[in-house]
């Protein structure tokens, strides 16, 4: 019979969540879900694995979770035994689940060449036909087997997995998701099937909620004691779906699995005998490969966002260069400029002999409408400005082209962010409106609606130093303003002062800060912002009014 | 009339002359200048697209770059501002109240200075940018014909901040401009409520007239925002 693997993700949406944010790791999580009319429900909850145990016994197909929490529950009951949790609240996102449980499954393939994942409403796991693969894993080093190798894989990746290898899918669900243990993943043969599906609880069959209330009702909570009725029987009483999936579980009826399809990476490659020596004939070559590149790309009207470069010499690593681009594009003229600019100041090796050009990121291009009213010239516009900001990104590198994000905190030097505008920018919208919606985030707020809109003089200071910087300052009195301060090796005396200004950041924060703000006005008619700081009772400078 | 219409007309095309492309100073060319006060230095009514304004000021904290935020409001004004900022030290939420609105604005923060000329030149050149502002601290005469060059082609304006020392140097802006902090008249010190600040602005060099007057500016929070705060001072020079 054939292997199969099942690896079973618990509680994936949440696992997927943390994966992608690790701040959440140690927030309690609630994702709500608006199905039906009466408002929305708690999908899915918790902190860590499910409780198994639940599972198990069967007892209860809604675990009552921590915090009194249930699933199913109405979302504004949540939130108010939640209330003081820090809680992370967020709409559910099934088709992203399933999205990112393709994706983990393709990253599967160096342990087998057919993977999918299981075919379910909300799918939780990975499934992989590892015939013919196991004894390959055997010989290795320190490693005992296929399924352990898997395992540590994707914990090391930092997901919570459940795995299990039998000669069904079936059999492979029920005992990954009732006999599997983080350190220990049982491998069933053939023989063994038998004996080791027949305490487990019907749950393990894959059956819906209704059936398994219905068997219960009736006495039935091991798959030992449905093998032992008689055969014929079963499709009349509980339907066919039952005896289907048994069947499948005994390895009595085929079950397909839907493999992934490993992405094809789009490249090209060009090898010589003999060494290039010059960064010409390197552009020479660059220019050939993405004309190359683009010929591919053209049929599927798509174009490359991000670009990757790689020239190895006669030294032993090979030099990559990576080109990100705001929006996609097909020119090899933009292409090849991009790429210029990285080849100008990367360190190249000596004696080209192997380039490399990797579409790693590809996008559908954005559709140009012609407009009857002269738009046209307005794309044009937009189309210079991406192109320009590509350039930047490109030779300042990424982190140097920012969008500032407001973001409300009481501490200045935490109260913006700086975005890298390669890194977040959709695909066919002009910049701006990109920018402004791409974060659906209710923390950040765009600069419309905050405080600071007001036209004033007084908000803040243009230019902030971050750190602030240590003064030398002498004050009115022990809680005063400052008369007369030191600072950039001249002394200046205050001849005017605003303020104070408390900004105070609460205890939660890992290092709280309590300080009083002043703008001062000195003799020459220069503006700062001074605080004291209450913590080492000592005076800094924080910006200029320039 | 008649004698206003044609020096009106000679200068438009001494201005075509003097610009090398083809585009000359209509009035869509001039974005408006929006510090009452400051035109009586200017030859036109406003800041012209495609060209460099220069303002320099000795020291930190002088409010220099306040005051060219405030007069050029209207040049990012739907369309983008750029602020190469190489020293990491402008802070984004003050721009706020100069109508800088920050999903249209690209900070730049590059890590050595002749990227951030290089920059700056890159972003002077691209139609669709409303105006860049940069600290500008050694420039050649011929970077600086680069960048004038680039404005043209681009049609942003270009706000350079630049040490007071620059004022000897030779320029292709179109104006350059000396801003000096006044202290506070005496009977303001002691009843201080609102900020206000005040400043001589002088035109050091412009490319159309030359250099040397000046005009005070105040600024002050008024209940409606910025304002002038009060009718100007007279604009001669301090003896």
């Amino acid at each position: 019979m054939a292997r199969m693997v099942c690896l079973w993700l618990p509680n994936w949406p949440l696992q997927r969540l943390r994966h992608e944010r690790p701040e959440l790791q140690s927030r309690p999580v609630v994702l709500f879900s608006n199905t039906g009319n009466r408002g929305p429900r708690v999908a899915v909850v918790g902190r860590a694995l499910l409780p198994v145990s639940e599972n198990k016994t069967g007892k209860s197909a809604h675990p009552t979770l921590e915090h009194g929490l249930t699933i199913g529950m109405p979302l504004a009951e949540a939130e108010a035994l939640l209330a003081g949790h820090d809680a992370h609240i967020e709409r559910h996102d099934p088709v992203a689940d399933v999205a990112g449980l393709r994706e983990l499954a393709r990253t599967c393939n160096s342990f087998s060449p057919l993977f999918g994942i299981e075919k379910a409403e909300s799918p939780e796991c990975v499934l992989l036909d590892v015939t013919g693969c196991e004894h390959l894993f055997e010989r290795r080093p320190g490693k005992h087997n296929l399924v352990a190798a898997l395992t540590n894989d994707f914990r090391q990746r930092g997901f919570q997995v459940r795995a299990a290898l039998a000669p069904t899918i079936g059999a492979a669900w029920a005992v990954a998701h009732c006999l599997a243990k983080p350190h220990q993943q049982p491998m069933l043969s053939d023989e063994e099937l038998e004996e080791a599906l027949a305490p487990l609880p019907v749950t393990a069959l894959r059956l819906p909620l209704k059936m398994v209330e219905t068997l219960h009702e009736l006495g039935l909570y091991r798959i030992g004691q449905l093998r032992a009725l008689p055969r014929e029987s079963l499709p009349s009483r509980f339907g066919s779906e039952l005896l289907q999936r048994l069947d499948q579980a005994f390895g009595d009826a085929a079950e397909l699995l839907v493999a992934e399809r490993p992405a094809e990476p789009l490249a090209v490659t060009w090898v010589t005998d003999e060494p290039l020596t010059d960064r010409e004939s390197l552009r020479f070559v660059c220019r050939e490969l993405t004309d190359e590149l683009m010929g591919q790309l053209k049929p599927r009207r798509e174009g490359v966002r991000q670009l990757l470069c790689q020239v190895k010499g006669t030294a032993a690593r090979p030099v990559e260069l990576l080109v990100s681009l705001i929006s996609p594009s097909d020119s090899t003229k933009h292409l090849l400029e991009l790429l210029g600019l990285q080849i100008d100041r990367a360190d190249l090796p000596e004696g080209i002999s192997f380039v490399r050009l990797e579409a790693t990121g590809i996008a559908s291009l954005a559709t140009r409408q012609r407009d009857l009213f002269g738009l046209e010239a307005d794309t044009d516009t937009h189309r210079e400005v991406s192109s320009l900001l590509d350039r930047l990104s490109n030779r300042l590198g990424a982190t140097a082209v920012v969008h500032a994000a407001l973001v409300p905190d009481a501490q200045p030097e935490w109260s913006v962010r700086h975005e890298p505008i390669a890194l977040e920018c959709g695909v066919s919208a002009p910049l701006w409106t990109v920018s402004a919606k791409r974060h659906s985030r209710p923390k950040i707020q765009s600069g419309a609606d905050t405080p600071h809109s007001k036209e004033s003089l007084s908000v803040r200071p243009l230019r902030l130093f971050v750190p602030p910087q240590p003064i030398e300052a002498t004050t009115a009195g022990p809680e005063g303003a400052p008369i007369q301060f030191r600072w950039d090796r001249r002394e200046h005396r205050v001849i005017r002062n605003w303020g104070p200004e408390r900004i105070e950041t609460g205890w939660w924060r890992d290092q709280s800060i309590c300080r009083d703000y002043f703008r001062v006005e000195t003799q020459t008619g220069q503006h700062f912002w001074l605080f004291r700081c209450f913590e080492v009772a000592a005076w800094f400078i924080h910006g200029a009014f320039d | 009339m008649v004698a206003r219409d044609v020096i009106a007309d000679l200068s438009q095309r001494i201005r075509t002359i003097e610009r090398t492309g083809q585009r000359c100073a209509t009035k869509s060319d001039l974005t408006a200048n929006g510090l009452p006060g400051l035109e009586r230095l200017l030859c036109e009514a406003g800041w012209p697209r495609g060209g460099l304004v220069e303002w320099l000021a000795e020291g930190r904290g002088t409010g220099s770059m306040c005051l060219a935020l405030w007069a050029s409001r209207a040049a990012w004004h739907n369309s983008l501002l750029v602020m190469i900022d190489s020293q990491r030290e402008l802070y984004a939420p003050a721009a706020i109240p100069f109508a800088v609105d920050l999903s249209k604005t690209v900070f730049i923060r590059p890590e050595r200075p002749p990227d951030a000329l290089w920059s700056l030149e890159q972003v002077l050149r691209t139609r669709g940018v409303g105006a860049v502002v940069c600290d500008v601290e050694q420039l050649s005469p011929q970077a600086c014909r680069r960048l004038q060059l680039a404005a043209e082609t681009g049609g942003g304006l270009g706000i350079l901040l630049r040490p007071a020392k620059a004022r000897g140097q030779p320029s292709f802006a179109e104006y350059r401009f000396l801003v000096q902090p006044l202290p506070p008249p005496d009977a303001r010190r002691a009843a201080v409520v609102a900020v206000s600040r005040r400043w001589r602005v002088e035109l050091l060099r412009g490319r159309k007239r030359f250099g040397g007057d000046s005009v005070i500016v105040e600024l002050s929070d008024g209940p409606n925002g910025l304002s002038l705060a009060a009718e100007l001072a007279s604009a001669t020079p301090a003896a």
